[in-house]
């Protein structure tokens, strides 16, 4: 999808907008909104090709999901800042190729920003989308490996917008999952242990490895998470948790 | 002025039933003209969830060749169809309600019972409910058999009590006679028709205080019908007239506001809707 298909949105109090579909071209009635920070910082670099397979092949599985019709998938990169590589794109039309070469910026950790924007996309995605009668609910994968060493904002605000995220009408349900990625260091391990406590994720996945094996793993689990979430949908519930 | 329609359609089980047999289908083409189509078929009959969608298969098949609404043909259409599937003749035993959007009118017609909703552009909505006075619809099908169209007309006659809910919200009840009716509404006065099977007149739980007529009466029970005004104003309450808006309206409203409210459909519910999104200045010939 190009640009002119998109529409822009501005997310009240934060630094970050997002795009999106313009909502008269969706076909479907419902739909999970699938958001991805993945971290393109420095000490990614030694791995950011694996990462960006990782979220490819998450792409393709959910393009052979029965529910890939009713999946808008949103992916961010970030180090100092966060960039959106696209909005919520409908499944079929995103190209699992295009991440090729997009996990490579090599500055610091805006991990809180990140994870916050992520979510607050999906908040006010799905209130603009049930405004117009879809059913929604949501899924957000942050994927890092290190410490925030350069948020505006903070843990607090990330965990504000996940509890906003979680009671807001306009979600039916909403599953939040931290990966740290190549975490062979127990104070990093400890630290993203403690945001995942802070913040509120429902999950925490930590991969010591980051080699291709360990990460074609997570996105087996990422593809199935999602996959597990849109099934989930229309049933008031979240869904159930996917073991690693 | 030129008129753009988009049409959408949408259909579940009653409460009462295990097979669905209302059916609806719509059309929107690439040019000024929209059909939309719902047939409910008869509960006593056999195979008539197979029957309805062959029939109203059949009228969107005539209709878009003859651009219009096309009743009697389409009962032929549907048979020839049925015959080398082994059906059961009665199973066409449906009704069939047919609208059909043109530059300047939105021809409809009803064959047996159901509901017409039309909301105005200034959003007040008029409804008319088209039922047979002694309960049994006119199908189509019996024009297939003469000795069980005569049988029909000698034993049920060919009345039809129309009640119209107009501008104002005051119900007029009429009578006519034939085995079908048709209206035409001039298409720059409304935004969106919807045809419903009778299953909008099937919901029952907790009433709903919005309209006095007798149709829409409520007794102070729960199982008590629901004022069919309170059913068509909440699927009429579409948001945004584009892609599954009738789909998603209906989940919506039967799924989640119907079942907040105790209310819930008994029947099958059928509908189908017209929208007329966009006018702009006529293109110069």
């Amino acid at each position: 999808m190009d640009d002119t298909e998109m529409d822009t949105h501005a997310i009240k109090g934060t630094h970050y907008g997002f795009s999106a579909v313009r909502i008269e071209d969706l076909g479907a009635t419902e739909y999970t909104l699938v958001a991805i920070a993945a971290d393109a910082s420095a000490s990614v670099m030694g791995f950011a090709r694996q990462i960006e397979r990782c979220i490819g092949e998450v792409v393709r599985s959910c393009g052979s999901s029965p529910r890939a019709d009713n999946l808008l998938v949103r992916t961010t990169v970030f180090d100092d800042t966060v960039e959106e590589l696209h909005g919520f794109c409908p499944r079929p039309s995103l190209d699992p190729q295009r991440y090729n070469g997009t996990v490579r910026r090599g500055g610091a950790t805006a991990l809180f920003d990140a994870g916050e924007n992520a979510v607050a996309s999906i908040t006010h995605y799905a209130a603009t989308l049930t405004d117009a009668d879809f059913d929604c609910n949501g899924i957000v994968f942050v994927i890092t490996d290190g410490m925030d060493n350069m948020s505006k904002g903070c843990a607090r605000r990330l965990a504000a917008a996940l509890s906003q995220a979680a009671g807001h009408d306009a979600l039916e349900s909403m599953v939040s999952i931290l990966v740290g990625v190549g975490v062979a260091d127990d104070a990093v391990s400890t630290y993203l242990h403690a945001v995942r406590r802070d913040v509120g994720f429902d999950q925490y996945i930590e991969l010591r490895k980051a080699d291709a094996k360990t990460l074609a793993k997570l996105a087996a689990f990422v593809s199935k998470s999602i996959a597990s979430q849109s099934q989930a949908l229309g049933t008031g519930k979240s869904s159930r948790v996917v073991g690693f | 002025m030129t008129a753009r329609f988009h049409a959408d359609a949408w259909y579940t089980t009653g409460d009462g039933h295990i097979v669905g047999q209302d059916y609806a289908i719509a059309h929107d083409g690439p040019g000024p003209q929209a059909i939309a189509i719902v047939s409910d078929g008869c509960s006593s009959s056999p195979d008539t969830d197979v029957g309805a969608r062959l029939l109203a298969r059949a009228a969107l098949a005539t209709g878009s060749e003859r651009h219009s609404p096309c009743g009697s043909a389409a009962i032929w259409r549907a048979a020839a169809a049925s015959e080398p599937l082994g059906l059961p003749a009665h199973a066409l035993d449906a009704t069939l309600l047919v609208a059909h959007a043109h530059d300047e009118t939105i021809e409809i017609s009803v064959r047996g019972d159901g509901v017409l909703a039309a909301r105005r552009r200034d959003g007040t909505v008029e409804i008319w409910v088209v039922t047979h006075p002694q309960g049994a619809p006119y199908y189509p099908s019996y024009t297939l058999d003469p000795a069980r169209h005569r049988e029909y007309l000698k034993v049920y006659g060919d009345c039809v009590k129309i009640e119209h809910r107009a501008r104002d919200g005051r119900w007029h009840t009429e009578s006519s006679r034939g085995e079908g009716r048709r209206f035409t509404l001039e298409r720059a006065a409304y935004d969106l028709v919807l045809l419903a099977s009778d299953g909008v007149l099937s919901f029952v739980g907790p009433p709903c205080s919005e309209d006095t007529h007798h149709h829409e009466r409520q007794r102070d029970t729960d199982a008590a019908p629901v004022a069919v005004g309170c059913i068509i104003a909440g699927l009429l309450g579409v948001p945004r007239l584009h892609g599954r808006f009738l789909a998603r309206r209906a989940r919506r409203f039967v799924g989640k506001t119907c079942t907040a409210r105790g209310w819930r459909p008994l029947d099958d519910v059928g509908i189908a809707a017209i929208a007329i999104t966009h006018e702009g200045p006529q293109a110069p010939k």
